[in-house]
């Protein structure tokens, strides 16, 4: 199993958690300095910026079906529920709390385990994941500005214009 | 003639043939879902055995088992999910040239749940450990070394977890 090709091993590193990264650094100079490489840094960060919006849209749509909006927005808090109906707000909550620590990554759960509200849940995992940075927002406009069709197929271009677009827009929303 | 052909479900097989030089007969409707395979198939040359010269015996036999359960419409989604797990329930060696094979025949599913499981089993392990495991030998001086952990003290923190599978 000499040789182990650069790419399969860089797939595996894409999926493993920073600190390990710091860890593998040790392992060898080409290990070293595929995990320092910068297109690899970026990869590796995009990974997990991608991965919370997406997956913090498709929650939003699932709990927004079964009417449940309110427990992660903050709009339904237990204060305004009476003594008979608080056992059901707690019964509504613990339902909504089980469904995100079902559909977060094992390393998460730990963290949020413990807790027992699922908007501070639903917020703390907001304030974690979803950075706007401003270098991320800078590399897109220059992306825009500099995009060409090359060789590609018109629809392909569009495509990727469009992309850009709604990145940037939900980054860096027009105001209003 | 072609409608008459495509009409019917006809069945195409494939021969596969591992470096150990032992064939594999297989449909070409499974076949086809390594990428590799595909486009020889694509470009005709598939009527005769197909050598795999990278991928031995035991690891196609996975490959093919993988493929057959991923390809069958009569598998449901659970069983799909459990045969999975059980899986990457291999041998971390295993699922290595698994994962080589996956690179080679280009089958994408099959590389991320390998590259996954993979990720998985070694994230906590030490750099002596992930040398052992891909067989490389370390090229740092232990100068070098010592610069490397005091660059990011934290990453060696914890419980580091020193076995070889």
């Amino acid at each position: 199993m000499n040789n182990f090709p650069d790419d399969i091993v860089v797939d595996i590193l894409l999926k493993l958690p920073v600190k390990s990264l710091g860890k593998f650094k040790l392992v060898c100079k080409s290990w070293r300095s595929l995990i320092e490489d910068r297109q690899f840094i970026k990869q590796h960060r995009d990974g997990c910026q991608k991965n919370y919006s997406v997956w913090s849209r498709a929650m939003r749509i699932a709990i927004l079906g079964r009417n449940k909006l309110g427990f992660i927005n903050g709009s339904c808090k237990r204060e305004n529920y009476g003594p008979n109906l608080v056992d059901l707000w707690g019964r509504c909550n613990a339902i909504v709390f089980s469904w995100i620590m079902n559909c977060v990554s094992p390393e998460l759960l730990s963290g949020i385990v413990y807790s027992s509200n699922a908007y501070v849940v639903w917020k703390d995992l907001k304030e974690r994941f979803d950075k706007v940075d401003g270098s991320r927002i800078f590399r897109l406009h220059k992306e825009i500005a500099t995009v060409s069709q090359e060789t590609n197929a018109i629809v392909t271009y569009y495509s990727k214009f469009r992309s850009l677009w709604t990145e940037f827009d939900s980054l860096a929303p027009t105001p209003e | 003639m072609a409608e008459a052909s495509s009409s019917i479900t006809e069945k195409f097989f494939l021969t596969l043939k591992s470096s150990d030089g032992d064939e594999f007969v297989l449909e070409e409707s499974i076949a086809i879902q390594s990428i590799t395979i595909k486009n020889m198939v694509e470009d005709g040359c598939s009527s005769s055995v197909i050598p795999l010269s990278k991928v031995d015996t035991e690891t196609l036999i996975k490959v093919i088992e993988y493929m057959k359960m991923h390809s069958s419409t009569s598998s449901n989604e659970e069983e799909i999910e459990n045969f999975d797990k059980k899986f990457v329930s291999n041998s971390i060696n295993t699922i290595l040239n698994i994962l080589e094979a996956a690179n080679f025949l280009d089958i994408n599913n099959l590389l991320e749940l390998c590259a996954e499981a993979v990720a998985n089993r070694i994230k906590n392990k030490t750099p002596e450990a992930v040398r052992k495991i891909f067989n490389i030998t370390s090229d740092f001086t232990p100068e070098e070394e010592a610069e490397i952990r005091n660059e990011t003290p934290w990453a060696f923190e914890g419980n580091l977890d020193h076995s070889l599978d």
